[in-house]
C-alpha cells in the first residue's frame, strides 16, 4: 500500500521544522479579490443502512470570515439506475438533506446524484448539477493489531495494523477512519488516513500499518480495555484524489516542496460551477479490546 | 511545421557559409604554427582563456579549456603577448621557420590592488569575443561575496548575476532567462550534476577550494554543449598544484573545509584533494526541542583530482566528486541523497594545430528513504546513472578561424523508485518502471575572423535520443483533468522503441566598432530530452528525472539575443546591455493536484505547452582599483501556455520577477581589510492566493485565483561581509584571513511563502501567514588558511 506520499509531507514539514522554526507572522491586512458564487456539495452514499446524507452550501469569502450560507429547497435524488432514492432537507439542519433510514448502497452499482431548484448566481434561471460514483466492493477486516513503537519525531505510539486481502481487480483505494471507546478520532479531513493497493494488487495486507494513535495526545492513548474500532472504507479514485488533495491542501506550503497551489479536484458538474464531492462506498469494521 | 521549414532554412546558410570557409582556410603548407600550454607559474594550473596577441597582426587567439592554444602564421619574425588577469604580461619574440612548441608560465601579480578582478581574460575581451550572454566568474570574486554563515556558494553568485533569478529565497535553484530550474545543465568537470544542492539548497555541492573555473552560458550556448533548454553552468576543478604542496582550508560556524594539493613525485603529476563537512547538528543535543535532540542533519562533499602528463602531447586528468546529505531521526527515519560523478579525461595533441580530448564520464544521483512504521522499516531508493563517452577536438587551422567538432554519447539509467519493506524479504515491487535511453551528439562549429572588425560564430548539432527497453509505457486517453490509460505496452531488453532527432543551429555575430565598444547578435536553438519531475519552485532532494518518450516530447528553444558592449577608462569599466527573446516549445507542467511521487503513470499528470520569455540586461562592472563590484538590472516576463492549465490562459511562472537588481560592491581600505557588500532586489514572485472557501468535514478548504494571479511583496535583502587579511612578511608560509558577514543585514522579513491556515481549535477560522526565513540579522565567521 501506498500512504509514502503522506509520509513525505512529514517528512517535509520535519526538516522544515529545523529550517524555519518559528519563522512566521501574521498578516492582518492581506487584499484578497471573490470569486463568483459556487455550489458546494458534500455528499455519500455507503453501504451501511442508514439515512445517508448530502449537504449543500455556498462558497464563502477566501479568509472564511462570513457565516457559511446553506442551500435550502434544493431538490436532491440519488439513483442506482434502477431505484432512486429522494432526500428531504432537515428542518433543523438547514442545507442538510436525508435520505430514510432504510436506504443502503450495493457494491458494483454507479450512484448519480442530481441537485436541482437551485440558483447559486441568483441570475433566476435554475441550475442542475449531479455526479457520479461506483461502490466498490470490500473484503471484511480478518483483525487489527496495535504496535507500540515510535512514530514521527520523537512521538511514541501505537500504530494500527491491518490484516485483510485486497479486492484484487485493478487499483482499489482505501480511506481509514477510527474510532476509541466510540468517539470519532478522525472527525476531519486532514485527520483521515488514505492509501491504495500499489504493489498488493488481490494480496495480503499482513500486518500493514494504517493509523497511528499518539501517546502524547489524550484522545488517543490507549490504556487497557480501551476499545478500537478501524473502519475501513473501499472508495473510487475521485474521492481519493479529492482527499489527498484537501490533506496536502491544508496543510502549509514551502517553496522547496510544494507545487502551485491549485483547486482541489470535484466530480461534481459542471465542474466549473461546483466544488466538494459525492462518494459512493463500502464500508467493514473491525473492534478490539486493548 | 512553420518552425521545421525556419530550422531547415537556418541549417541551410549555415551549411552554404560554413563549407566554402572550411575548405578555403586548410592550406596548411604556406603556415607554420606556434603551440603550446599556457599555466600558472607558481601552481602550474592551466590558464583557462588565457590570451595571445601577434603584435604585427593585432590579432590573437585564446587557451582553450585544457590551457592549450596554437595560432599559424606565415613564416615571419613575430612578437607575441601573454596576457592572464591578475598575470604579468609576457611578451616572447620568435622567428617561424618551422612550427615551434613554446609553453608559458605566467607569474601571478601579487600584494597590489588590481588582484581582485571579475573576468579572467584580457581586458577587453569582453568587447572584442563573439562569444555573448555569458558570465565568467573567478574564485576570488567569488569568494568576496558576502554569504550565509559564511559560506561562500558558487550558485549564491550566479544568481546575482543580470538574466538569473533565483527561484526561491535560499535555494540552489536558479532561473536563467525566464528558463525553468530543470533547464540548467550544470557540469562539474563534464560530469552532469543532477542536484546541485546541499542541505535544501542552502547550500551547492561545490567547494570553493576545488573549483578554478565557473562559466555560466545564458544563451548564444556553444555548439559543443547540448542537452537543456536554458544554460549551462559549466564548473572546472583546479588540478592540483604541480610545483609544490600546499594545504587551503577554512573553519566556519557550520562547516570546515581542507583541500591538499601538491606534485605526485616530479612535476609531471599532480594531485587534489578537498573535503568538506557541516556540524551544525553536532549542537542538537544542546537543543530543548526533543525532537531535534534526536535528529541528524549533515552533509559532506569529497573531490579528488589527479593530472598526468605523459609527454608534451599526451595529458591524462582523472575526477571525482561524491557528496552526500543525511538527514533523520534516530528510530523513526533515515534519509539520504547525493551525487558521485567521475570523468577520465585524455588530452591528445594530434599535430600542433590540431587538439584533441577524450572524455569517459560516470554521474549518479540518488536518494533513499528509511521509515520505521508499524514495526517494519519501509525503504524507498531511486537512483539515476549516466555513462557518458565524449571526444572533442579543436582545430586551429590559422589565426582567423577556430574549429570545433566531435560527439557524445551517453547512457541513461533511471530507477524511479524501489520500495520495500525490509527484512521480511517482501518487496513491494518496483511501482515506478525503470527507464533506458541513449542520447547522441554531433556538432561542428568555427568561430571565423573576418577583417579586423567583424567576427561570426556558427555551429550545428545534432542530437539523437533513442528510448531502449526493457520498458513499460501507458498510452493515455487525454481527460479533462485526469488523463486515462487506455493501453499499456511492453518492451524487451536492448530493444529501441523509440527515436527524436533534431538539429541545433548556433549563430553569433561580433562587429568592433573600437578597442571599446562593440555589437553582437546571436541565435541558439536548443532541445531538451531530459525532464525533470517537479513542481516545486526549488527542487527537492526527491525530484525524479525522466526521459522524452512517446507521450512526452523533447522541450526546445529558440532564443535570439543583442548586446551593446562599451568599456570605458582603459577597459576598466565593463557596461553591456543585452535583449533577448526566447520562445520554448513542448515544455512541460503538471496538471493541478499531481502526484510525481511513486507514481508509475505520472505521464499522465504531465501537461505540455509553450513558454514565452523576453528581457533587457545592463550591467555595469568595474574590475580593478579600490572600489569594485558590479551592478546588473534585469527587465523580463516569462509566460507559459499549456491548454489544461489556468483554463489554457497564459501564467507567469513562479520566477517571473520584472525588475531584478543586484549590486555588489568591495572596498580595499589596505591590502589586508576589504568591506563587502551585496544588496539585491526582485519584484515579489507569483502565488496563487485563494479567492474563497468552503468547509468539508470541519476542515477548510480554499478555492484559487487563476494560477500565479497574485504577487508576494517585493524581496530585497542586504549582507555585508568584512575579510581582514593576516600579515604577510617574508619566509612566512602560513597566510589567514578572517571573514566576518552579516546576512540580511537590515533584517527584512522577506516573504518565503504565504498560507492561509485553520485554527486548529476553531475550523471557521482562517488566517494568512507570512512564512520568512529564520536568516535575519544572522551573524557568520569564518577564518580561511593557506600554507
Amino acid at each position: 500500500m501506498k500512504n509514502m506520499s503522506i509520509q513525505t509531507i512529514a517528512l517535509s514539514l520535519f526538516i522544515l521544522s529545523i529550517i524555519a522554526a518559528g519563522c512566521t507572522e501574521t498578516i492582518d491586512n492581506i487584499q484578497l479579490d471573490s470569486t463568483r458564487p459556487r455550489l458546494v456539495v458534500e455528499g455519500y452514499i455507503s453501504t451501511d443502512t442508514t439515512r445517508q446524507v448530502v449537504k449543500l452550501s455556498k462558497l464563502g469569502d477566501a479568509l472564511n470570515t462570513e457565516p457559511i450560507q446553506v442551500i435550502s429547497n434544493a431538490v436532491v435524488t440519488i439513483s442506482d439506475g434502477t431505484k432512486t432514492f429522494g432526500l428531504t432537507e432537515d428542518q433543523t439542519k438547514k442545507g442538510t438533506y436525508f435520505t430514510t433510514p432504510d436506504v443502503f448502497g450495493v457494491a458494483g452499482r454507479t450512484y448519480t446524484l442530481l441537485i436541482k431548484n437551485v440558483d447559486i448566481n441568483n441570475d433566476q434561471v435554475m441550475e442542475e448539477y449531479s455526479a457520479r460514483s461506483l461502490l466498490k466492493p470490500l473484503n471484511s477486516i480478518d483483525s487489527i493489531h496495535f504496535v507500540y513503537n515510535n512514530l514521527e519525531r520523537d512521538r511514541r505510539g501505537w500504530s494500527v495494523n491491518l490484516f485483510t486481502m485486497d479486492p484484487g481487480n485493478g487499483r482499489n483505494f482505501y480511506l481509514f477512519k477510527v474510532r476509541k471507546n466510540n468517539i470519532l478520532l478522525t472527525d476531519s479531513v486532514f485527520k483521515y488516513s488514505i492509501g491504495d493497493n500499489n504493489s498488493f494488487e488481490g494480496k495480503y495486507f499482513k500486518g500493514f500499518p494504517v493509523y497511528n494513535l499518539r501517546e502524547d495526545r489524550k484522545d488517543e492513548k490507549l490504556t487497557r480495555g480501551d476499545t478500537i474500532t478501524l473502519e475501513m472504507y473501499g472508495i473510487t479514485e475521485d474521492y481519493y484524489s479529492f482527499i489527498y488533495s484537501y490533506i496536502t491542501d491544508y496543510y502549509p506550503k514551502v517553496p522547496i516542496f510544494s507545487g502551485p497551489s491549485a483547486n482541489i479536484p470535484t466530480n461534481i458538474k459542471p465542474i466549473d460551477d461546483a466544488v466538494g464531492i459525492f462518494a459512493a462506498y463500502s464500508i467493514k469494521r473491525k473492534s478490539v479490546i486493548y | 511545421m512553420i518552425i521545421k521549414k525556419k530550422l531547415f532554412i537556418t541549417c541551410l546558410i549555415f551549411l552554404i557559409i560554413a563549407l566554402p570557409v572550411l575548405a578555403i582556410n586548410d592550406h596548411p603548407a604556406v603556415l607554420l604554427t606556434v603551440s603550446g600550454y599556457i599555466k600558472d607559474a607558481e601552481s602550474g594550473e592551466s590558464l583557462i582563456g588565457a590570451t595571445i596577441t601577434v603584435k604585427e597582426l593585432n590579432r590573437g587567439t585564446a587557451a582553450n579549456q585544457y590551457g592549450f592554444y596554437s595560432v599559424s602564421l606565415k613564416p615571419e619574425n613575430y612578437i607575441l603577448e601573454f596576457r592572464y588577469i591578475g598575470y604579468q604580461t609576457i611578451q616572447k619574440t620568435i622567428t617561424l621557420n618551422k612550427d615551434v612548441t613554446l609553453n608559458i608560465e605566467l607569474v601571478p601579480e601579487k600584494n597590489k590592488i588590481e588582484e581582485v578582478v571579475v573576468t579572467a581574460d584580457r581586458p577587453e575581451a569582453n568587447v572584442k569575443k563573439a562569444e555573448m550572454s555569458i558570465s565568467k566568474l573567478e574564485m576570488k570574486t567569488i569568494k568576496q561575496v558576502p554569504a550565509l554563515m559564511g559560506e561562500v556558494d558558487v550558485i549564491k553568485v550566479i544568481q546575482m548575476l543580470p538574466g538569473v533569478q533565483s527561484t526561491a529565497e535560499g535555494t540552489s535553484g536558479f532561473s536563467v532567462r525566464g528558463g525553468g530550474n530543470d533547464q540548467n545543465l550544470i557540469l562539474l568537470d563534464e560530469a552532469t550534476v543532477y542536484n546541485a544542492s546541499h542541505l535544501m539548497g542552502f547550500f551547492s555541492v561545490f567547494n570553493n577550494d576545488a573549483v578554478r573555473d565557473v562559466k555560466l552560458y545564458k544563451g548564444d550556448i556553444p555548439a559543443n554543449y547540448g542537452g537543456r533548454l536554458s544554460s549551462v553552468l559549466d564548473v572546472r576543478m583546479k588540478e592540483g598544484n604541480n610545483k609544490k604542496f600546499t594545504a587551503t582550508g577554512g573553519i566556519g560556524l557550520i562547516s570546515s573545509r581542507l583541500t591538499l594539493e601538491g606534485p605526485v613525485g616530479n612535476d609531471k603529476t599532480s594531485f587534489l584533494l578537498a573535503g568538506r563537512r557541516t556540524y551544525a547538528d553536532l549542537f542538537f543535543p544542546l537543543m530543548s526541542d526533543s525532537g531535534l535532540r534526536k535528529s541528524k542533519l549533515y552533509f559532506y562533499d569529497l573531490n579528488l583530482k589527479v593530472n598526468h602528463q605523459i609527454n608534451d602531447r599526451n595529458r591524462l586528468y582523472l575526477s571525482a566528486y561524491t557528496g552526500r546529505d543525511l538527514f533523520g531521526q534516530k528510530g523513526t527515519s533515515d534519509a539520504g541523497f547525493g551525487n558521485l560523478t567521475g570523468t577520465l579525461r585524455w588530452n591528445h595533441l594530434i599535430n600542433n594545430k590540431l587538439f584533441s580530448n577524450l572524455s569517459a564520464v560516470v554521474a549518479r544521483y540518488d536518494y533513499s528513504l528509511k521509515m520505521k512504521q508499524g514495526g517494519s522499516n519501509y525503504v524507498w531508493n531511486s537512483n539515476m546513472l549516466d555513462y557518458t563517452l565524449k571526444l572533442d577536438f579543436n582545430y586551429f587551422p590559422n589565426p582567423q578561424n577556430e574549429i570545433k567538432f566531435g560527439l557524445s554519447s551517453t547512457f541513461h539509467d533511471f530507477n524511479p523508485a524501489d520500495a520495500y519493506i525490509e527484512g521480511e524479504g517482501s518487496k513491494l515491487g518496483a511501482p515506478v518502471p525503470r527507464n533506458y535511453a541513449l542520447e547522441h551528439g554531433l556538432y561542428i562549429s568555427n568561430e571565423q575572423k573576418i577583417g579586423e572588425k567583424l567576427t561570426i560564430k556558427y555551429g550545428l548539432r545534432y542530437t539523437v535520443f533513442q528510448n531502449i527497453g526493457t520498458a513499460t509505457i501507458y498510452t493515455f486517453a487525454k481527460g479533462y483533468p485526469n488523463y486515462s490509460v487506455t493501453d499499456t505496452t511492453y518492451y524487451a531488453k536492448g530493444e529501441i522503441f523509440h527515436t527524436y532527432q533534431g538539429l541545433e543551429p548556433r549563430l553569433g555575430i561580433n562587429y568592433t566598432f573600437n578597442e571599446q565598444s562593440s555589437v553582437k547578435a546571436s541565435f541558439s536553438r536548443t532541445i531538451q530530452n531530459m525532464q525533470l519531475a517537479s513542481n516545486s519552485a526549488g527542487g527537492m532532494p526527491l525530484d525524479v528525472w525522466f526521459p522524452s518518450s512517446p507521450n512526452i516530447k523533447p522541450q526546445k528553444a529558440n532564443q535570439y539575443a543583442i548586446g551593446y558592449f562599451r568599456n570605458f577608462a582603459n577597459n576598466t569599466i565593463e557596461t553591456s546591455v543585452e535583449s533577448y527573446y526566447k520562445q520554448m516549445y513542448d515544455v512541460i507542467d503538471f496538471k493541478d493536484n499531481a502526484q510525481l511521487l511513486m507514481n508509475p503513470r505520472m505521464e499522465g499528470d504531465i501537461r505540455s505547452g509553450t513558454a514565452k520569455a523576453y528581457g533587457l540586461e545592463l550591467f555595469v562592472k568595474k574590475n580593478n582599483g579600490r572600489l569594485n563590484g558590479w551592478i546588473s538590472y534585469t527587465l523580463s516576463k516569462v509566460t507559459r501556455t499549456i491548454a489544461e492549465i489556468n483554463n489554457g490562459n497564459p501564467y507567469p511562472t513562479t520566477y517571473d520577477k520584472p525588475h531584478n537588481i543586484n549590486i555588489i560592491v568591495n572596498y580595499e581600505f589596505s591590502n589586508r581589510v576589504i568591506l563587502s557588500g551585496n544588496w539585491v532586489y526582485a519584484t515579489g514572485a507569483p502565488i496563487t492566493f485563494p479567492v474563497g472557501s468552503y468547509v468539508i468535514d470541519n476542515t477548510y478548504g480554499k478555492y484559487y485565483s487563476a494560477r500565479n494571479g497574485y504577487r508576494m511583496r517585493d524581496y530585497h535583502r542586504l549582507d555585508l561581509s568584512l575579510t581582514i587579511k593576516g600579515k604577510e612578511r617574508p619566509g612566512k608560509k602560513w597566510k589567514g584571513e578572517w571573514v566576518f558577514s552579516m546576512y540580511n543585514a537590515y533584517g527584512r522579513h522577506n516573504d518565503w511563502m504565504i498560507n492561509f491556515v485553520q485554527d486548529s481549535k476553531n475550523a471557521e477560522k482562517v488566517t494568512a501567514e507570512r512564512w520568512y526565513l529564520p536568516f535575519v540579522n544572522f551573524p557568520g565567521i569564518t577564518y580561511n588558511f593557506k600554507f
